[in-house]
């Protein structure tokens, strides 16, 4: 473990309320390198349980309901200015967009992102790639969102997109957002997200949020963690057809074959953990 | 726009601040207090963390 004194830390909700979340630094570490001791600046605020929940003698039959624990800082910072981002809901964003396949590459990891996204206006997204078409060689990967008022990462209109390994904590809106239900072979894996937070100021669909909104089944969805939400984890709203500026009656998202969806986990949200809704009918 | 590379992430610390407020000018398709990307190549790539998130126990 590299973590380093100094570091902040968000630790997820383990309750039925996904708001009970603590973030603290690091001022020591102890223990082994293995199974590492935290000491932190100040109590927690919440109880977090760290239990492997096994109600039998059957060893198979368990539920893992320890506490996940992301870390935030990195050396590498993108934010949005401290004095008045937090105010005004308005942070700062990386807004990726040229027409074609592969027509632009971005390689984003191990990147902190603080007080990013633009409320009260739509496609300010923190991460948004925006109708380009397939991005075989981006990727974002390994980096931390710290309070984004506008999303996580948006979907739009792109393909082949792999997102990877981030942690995200104290977004608002659907958190990793599949815009148009025309985006496709998106792998999306080993993310944690922290605290999805309703929204007044976007989408109608953004006050009952998503850490994962899926309006396209064919994607690839694995081990991500949905570690608490004001309403649900992940949320397959398939469309009837292409929506927004993809708008196409030949694309047919409810009827559309399910990519992966596997060793997802969700927690602490307001109302499911998966939900899947209006339809999902694969042919 | 380059900060390290995939080979050769940045090893020392930066920090870049954005500003603006939601009345500023602001380009179109892009907006404003952003970085836009159009045809070319945005690498930012820092120091990984191992791991990135964990469970508690």
């Amino acid at each position: 473990m590299n973590w380093e004194v100094g570091d902040q830390i968000g630790i997820a909700s383990t309750s039925y309320i996904g708001r009970e979340t603590d973030k603290r630094v690091i001022t020591a570490i102890g223990g082994t390198a293995s199974k590492p001791v935290l000491t932190l600046d100040a109590p927690l605020t919440y109880r977090h349980y760290a239990e492997i929940y096994q109600p039998g003698s059957n060893a198979d039959d368990f539920i893992d309901m320890r506490c996940e624990v992301g870390v935030l800082t990195r050396n590498v910072k993108y934010r949005g200015n401290p004095e008045d981002s937090g105010t005004n809901q308005y942070g700062a964003t990386i807004f990726m967009h040229s027409p074609g396949d592969d027509s632009l590459t971005s390689r984003i990891s191990s990147v902190e992102f603080a007080d990013v996204g633009q409320a009260f206006k739509l496609g300010r997204y923190s991460l948004h790639m925006h109708m380009i078409g397939a991005v075989h060689n981006s990727y974002i990967r390994k980096n931390a969102v710290n309070r984004s008022f506008n999303r996580a990462v948006a979907i739009h209109g792109t393909r082949y997109l792999r997102i990877d390994n981030n942690v995200v904590f104290g977004a608002m809106g659907h958190n990793i957002f599949i815009e148009d239900a025309v985006e496709t072979h998106n792998y999306i894996t080993d993310n944690l997200i922290i605290m999805a937070m309703r929204s007044w100021s976007l989408l109608n669909t953004d006050q009952t949020p998503a850490c994962m909104w899926i309006t396209n089944p064919f994607n690839n969805f694995l081990r991500n963690h949905a570690a608490g939400s004001d309403r649900y984890g992940f949320w397959f709203d398939l469309q009837e057809h292409g929506i927004g500026q993809n708008a196409d009656n030949s694309i047919c998202p409810e009827n559309v074959k399910v990519g992966q969806f596997d060793g997802n986990h969700a927690h602490s949200t307001g109302r499911y953990g998966l939900r899947i809704f209006h339809h999902m009918i694969p042919r | 726009m380059q900060v390290g590379t995939e080979e050769f992430p940045y090893t020392s610390k930066i920090t870049i601040t954005m500003h603006s407020t939601i009345d500023d000018p602001y380009i179109p398709v892009y907006g404003n207090k952003c970085i836009g990307l159009r045809f070319g190549t945005l690498d930012l790539h820092g120091v990984e963390k191992e791991p990135v998130w964990t469970v508690m126990e």
